[in-house]
């Protein structure tokens, strides 16, 4: 009996694992496979993994456009990084620091409803904001725009990193004639190193994907990341699948060298945000 | 502070040193606490210019006749229709319909599927390790690029229909279909946020105290009525929290909808923050669409008032 039971329990799990295993290799598989199949052959066999490959959709997709369009995504991408870390990293620490509990308890209940707000809904003001300050149109914008989104998520991951810091280790530094700043810079920084670099790279992969504020601020010019580039393709009437995967290949080509090099990482960085 | 009184009672010179601490103590914790307030006013003050500003302008705007000319000029008309017309259109009631049916899809499929996952890849074997790995692609992977490729695998000449076929299920229009395009769309939806949810759950899966099973198993519990007393009581606060934020994130999706139908075929795959997203961009009407912002803005915020209740009972508990 218990063995039956057993045998069937294992085979239940086997049938979650295989399921899991098509479910998400499927999609990566034939984002590289439909890349280099001919044209004629994907409407037929959209399927079959044994085929002649071809360089056409690649090169298709190979040409200026697609560098003015790596050079604008990384632009936001890195751009977004360092305006979100240099304004998370002291924001959280004096969060932390704080010790009135009504202020921040208030500042942080701020902040989670201003992370939540549906970026969809907040465009439209952005909009306004966006021409008032001259910034319509301007890959700045976008930056700033998807800054204002990432910063309050940024601060709430990072503060448990500076409250964790024990209070014993700033009061011996502070002894030592230590001045706050120093205390910030040489201790709190180093400590929540971690956490920061997991910042960094999440809203690096956010940035270079980012989408919404693109295709809504920026005209339809050499001023569009890879992302809105891929929307042009998906949009237009009759998708060419070949060449629309080799682009959706070589957006993602960046995020696998920033996943292989930082896996780990963003493995603890998924779930920091759920539980603290 | 206290210790540092009581010796000055009993000690004159050493009392006046101690007074003067006690002065001076309050004061320079008092600059302590404005520095660290000072370090918190860059990211403030960025966020008052690009987040509250605009959620401002965003209920200035719903009361207003607000076309592209007028988001420009700063100068618009006022008008309530944007909210009155509201109960009697369409695209509205269908829109309210579209997202509570996808936000429920999303979170009953992620918390299960998350669930099972977690179940799978709490062991410690090199293709849990592997399928770990694949999902946490999965999740950092841009919507734009999974929309897209899902898109492909879900079109009527797609993978999906091909893979079908060999089993005999007849061709269906997975993304053209207005009865199947919110379902299809919640379903990569789901697919996307179950990593997250199996990570956070697997954690807390290990979490569960093994002397509390292995009690259970001694006293001839079922494996059914361990998941069910020892494990589900101990995963509940973060089923609650992950229930939360897996609504809120089906809630404000965007870029997979726009990727992959549009809210069509039609209106049929339209949720509420897209809604306001097309009468604004798409036709231009702004003030429209802030006035449906201002709405869909109105649940996040019941939903953001719950889950800090919450999370904050988690860190007292």
């Amino acid at each position: 009996m218990a063995i039956v039971g057993s045998e069937r329990r294992s085979l239940g799990r086997y049938l979650v694992l295989g399921l899991l295993f098509f479910l998400y290799g499927i999609p990566i598989l034939y984002l590289v496979v439909t890349s280099f199949k001919a044209a004629s052959e994907i409407p037929v066999t959209p399927a079959a993994v044994v085929f002649t490959p071809l360089l056409d959709s690649v090169r298709a997709v190979l040409n200026d456009a697609l560098w003015t369009a790596a050079k604008n995504s990384a632009y936001i991408a890195f751009g977004t990084a360092i305006v979100v870390v240099g304004l998370a990293t002291p924001a959280a620490y004096g969060l932390a620091r704080m010790r009135s509990g009504r202020i921040v308890s208030f500042l942080l209940f701020s902040l989670i409803v201003l992370q939540m707000v549906p970026q969809a809904n907040s465009v439209i003001p952005l909009l306004r904001v966006l021409v008032r300050l001259d910034l319509l149109g301007s890959r700045l914008g976008i930056i700033f725009a998807l800054s204002a989104l990432l910063l309050p998520f940024a601060v709430i991951i990072l503060r448990p990193f500076f409250a964790s810091l024990p209070p014993e280790t700033i009061e011996a530094a502070r002894l030592d004639g230590a001045s706050e700043l120093a205390i910030f810079y040489r201790i709190a920084i180093p400590l929540a190193r971690n956490g920061i670099a997991t910042i960094a790279v999440l809203v690096w992969i956010l940035g270079w994907g980012e989408f919404l504020y693109s295709v809504s601020f920026l005209p339809k010019t050499d001023l569009l990341p890879m992302s809105a580039l891929m929307s042009l393709q998906v949009s237009s009437e009759g998708v060419r699948w070949g060449p629309l995967m080799a682009l959706a290949m070589f957006t993602a080509l960046p995020i696998v060298a920033v996943f292989i090099a930082t896996q780990r990482l963003l493995a603890t960085g998924l779930t920091l945000g759920a539980v603290k | 502070m206290a210790g540092a009184t009581h010796t000055g009672s009993k000690l004159r010179s050493e009392g006046r040193l101690a007074r003067a601490a006690t002065w001076r103590m309050p004061r320079r914790r008092a600059r302590r606490e404005t520095l660290a307030g000072a370090a918190t006013l860059p990211a403030l003050a960025f966020l008052a210019i690009f987040a509250l500003f605009p959620l401002y302008e965003m209920v200035s705007m719903a009361f207003g006749d607000v076309g592209f000319a007028e988001v420009v000029t700063g100068e618009w008309e006022h008008t309530t229709s944007n909210f009155a017309d509201l109960p009697e259109s369409r695209g509205f009631l269908d829109a309210l319909e579209n997202t509570l049916v996808f936000v429920a899809i999303v979170v009953v499929a992620s918390i299960a599927f998350g669930l099972a996952t977690a179940h799978v890849i709490r062991l410690e074997r090199l293709s849990r390790r592997t399928l770990q790995t694949m999902m946490v692609f999965a999740w950092a992977l841009p919507p734009i690029i999974s929309g897209s490729v899902w898109k492909f695998i879900l079109s009527g000449n797609g993978v999906a229909n091909a893979l079908l076929g060999l089993v005999g299920v007849d061709r269906q229009l997975w993304l053209a279909d207005p009865g199947k395009s919110l379902y299809s769309v919640a379903f990569v939806t789901a697919w996307q946020a179950i990593p997250f949810a199996a990570l956070v759950l697997k954690a807390s899966l290990l979490d569960v105290p093994p002397e509390q099973v292995e009690a259970a198993a001694v006293d001839g519990a079922t494996r059914r009525h361990v998941f069910v007393h020892v494990t589900l009581p101990h995963l509940k606060p973060v089923l609650v929290v992950l229930t939360v934020l897996i609504t809120v994130y089906a809630f404000r999706s965007f870029d997979l909808l726009f990727v992959m139908t549009q809210g069509g075929p039609g209106t049929s795959s339209t949720t509420l923050p897209f809604l306001a997203w097309r009468r604004a961009f798409e036709f231009g009407h702004f003030g429209e669409g802030a006035a449906l912002a201002c709405i869909s803005s109105a649940f996040i915020v019941a939903a953001a008032a719950y889950y800090s209740r919450v999370s904050r009972r988690l860190d007292e508990g």
